[in-house]
């Protein structure tokens, strides 16, 4: 897990939401978060809810360890962590269970799997508990989105390729299977990841 | 000590964390609790439907039966749920029928017969009997028919052929 | 897919080749593509990865079974599971850093980073799912492990020969790298049928 690009840690409301979304981006830039990134992009409605799923932990926890981080001793933080992220991953659980049993189904032992998403932890421990709750609150949102971009473009390619229809209607009549497979998630990471870096280094050298 | 007062500290703040958490986690677990198993409900329904018309992929529920289609919005058949006195009780059973009035599957949704007795009527051997048939076949052997009673169960079995008896004669309005 | 009607072996086959956890089942990724870049990292995390996924498996299994389950708190499993986790994480470390120095050069590194590996959180809720006895969830934990150190050990192999390969600039690195991922992905996917699975 590497991260660069940090912002500093007073940094200002729009810059924490930005920075979520581009230099910080989660599963392009700082490489976590990876494991639902693979396995959920199967389709465009599986990467929406997730991505909504996310969010909620993510900017719910964000917003709770920043308000307790003054009561937190720095000792006992991973396990605060853990605790209030844990609630807030059950409580997504239950109401898809509740609202969306498709969803259930479909994203199965990755929702409770968002507790050890390097994502949340990751803010958390980076962000939240250091800044305050509308930073976190806006890093948590920022963060969020650049999560659900990268999902939503990897789901919308691999189910296009790999279903060949889109919202009911058939484009590819003869899909290529093997992208909706999991060799095909880590193909479509690589070429994203590949253009990604090009650009990056077209840029460093103009 | 400082030792011991930090070790209290921390354990009383993480417990007042974990109540908080637990706490609202058993109120949203109750909360959610009716719908989940509303859901569940649905979703026997759902297969129970499946194994007796396993033509159709979508239902739709009309006045007095539940219509079955396939993929291309054809209608594939019916199901009809109905209720006959059995020995011990209701029998509730659903019977899957295609267009022409031909038995595709029946399960039973709900009986009180003599357990090991008359509750045979839910073995696969027994309701298998009345797949593929139609009106004409459903009646005792004795009768002209092809079904086979149950051995020592003769009036639970009675009971469901009546059943199923009935439905056709439903169909037939 | 697993059930208890399969046998310890069967389990363990299915989920080491058939469902291997990091290219079939896409669990435990990020220590995947972090450590593998050399095969000595990869040997220590896998060690550990075996470890904590049977002792994880085990004490998980048995506070699901025996206290949520007969409390009625079977919504803390969350919560339970990754707290045990992360606590038997911890007294692993001390335990081993005191009295086996050795295991610990070759290991001990990796124990706290185990802790957020969704491999091992993931074994605990499949368990429940599939609904396992505990000798069938061991088989399950251990094929995990095993089939964690296959791949992550070939992957391994396979990147350190690719650092001496032409590779274009923008492919250096990690999307070289999931290429080869998929590639492996798609060899593990010839498993299935094995043994009727």
């Amino acid at each position: 897990m590497s991260k660069s690009n940090k912002p500093g840690i007073s940094a200002p409301g729009t810059a924490a939401f930005l920075y979520g979304v581009l230099k910080g981006n989660p599963v392009l830039v700082l490489m976590i978060g990876l494991c639902p990134v693979l396995a959920v992009s199967t389709s465009i409605f599986n990467a929406v809810g997730m991505s909504i799923a996310v969010a909620f932990v993510l900017i719910g926890s964000n917003v709770i360890i920043s308000l307790v981080r003054k009561r937190t001793p720095g000792e006992i933080r991973i396990p605060v962590f853990i605790i209030i992220i844990s609630t807030f991953v059950t409580i997504v659980d239950y109401v898809i269970r509740a609202y969306s049993p498709e969803l259930y189904r479909q994203l199965g032992v990755f929702i409770p799997l968002i507790v050890v998403n390097c994502i949340v932890i990751g803010r958390g421990e980076a962000f939240a508990y250091k800044n305050t709750v509308k930073l976190s609150f806006l890093d948590g949102i920022g963060t969020s989105i650049g999560f659900f971009i990268v999902l939503f473009v990897i789901g919308l390619l691999r189910q296009l390729f790999g279903k060949g229809e889109l919202l009911g209607k058939v484009i590819f009549s003869k899909p290529a299977l093997i992208m909706i497979l999991p060799p095909g998630g880590f193909i479509t990471i690589g070429v994203l990841m590949g253009i990604l870096t090009y650009y990056n280094l077209k840029k460093s050298k103009v | 000590m400082k030792l011991i007062s930090k070790i209290i500290s921390y354990s009383v703040r993480l417990t007042l964390l974990c109540s908080f958490a637990a706490g609202s986690l058993a109120l949203v677990y109750m909360k959610t609790l009716p719908m989940i198993e509303y859901q569940k409900k649905k979703e026997e329904i759902e297969f129970g439907r499946k194994k007796v018309l396993p033509q159709a992929s979508i239902f739709k529920e009309e006045e007095n039966y539940v219509a079955g289609y396939n993929e291309k919005n054809e209608i594939v058949g019916k199901i009809i749920t109905s209720n006959i006195r059995g020995y011990g009780g209701n029998i509730r059973l659903m019977v899957g029928m295609d267009n022409e009035n031909k038995i595709i599957g029946v399960k039973i949704l709900e009986q009180y017969e003599t357990p090991g007795v008359g509750d045979q009527i839910l073995d696969k051997k027994f309701l298998s009997q009345f797949e593929n048939k139609d009106e004409t076949d459903i009646n005792f052997r004795k009768d002209g028919g092809k079904i086979d009673a149950i051995t020592g169960a003769t009036i639970s079995s009675k009971a469901l052929l009546k059943g199923v008896q009935e439905v056709f004669k439903y169909v037939k309005e | 897919m697993i059930d208890n009607t399969m046998n310890p072996f069967l389990i363990f086959i299915s989920a080491c080749l058939i469902n291997n956890i990091l290219l079939i089942k896409f669990l435990g990724l990020c220590s995947f593509f972090g450590l593998s870049s050399s095969i000595k990292n990869s040997v220590g995390m896998s060690l550990a990865v075996i470890f904590v996924t049977i002792m994880a498996t085990v004490v998980s299994w048995i506070i699901f079974h025996l206290v949520l389950v007969p409390l009625n708190l079977v919504f803390l499993r969350t919560a339970t599971f990754i707290l045990t986790i992360a606590t038997l994480v911890q007294i692993e470390e001390m335990f081993i850093k005191k009295y086996l120095p050795p295991l610990y050069k070759a290991m001990g590194i990796y124990l706290p980073l185990i802790t957020t590996n969704c491999a091992i959180l993931a074994v605990a809720f499949l368990n429940i799912d599939y609904n396992l006895n505990l000798l069938n969830s061991i088989a399950h934990g251990f094929g995990v492990g095993v089939g964690y150190t296959l791949a992550i050990i070939l992957f391994a192999g396979l990147r350190e020969r690719l650092m001496t390969a032409p590779i274009p600039k923008a492919l250096q690195g990690y999307p070289v790298a999931f290429f080869l991922a998929s590639l492996m992905s798609l060899a593990f996917l010839g498993f299935k049928g094995l043994f009727g699975l």
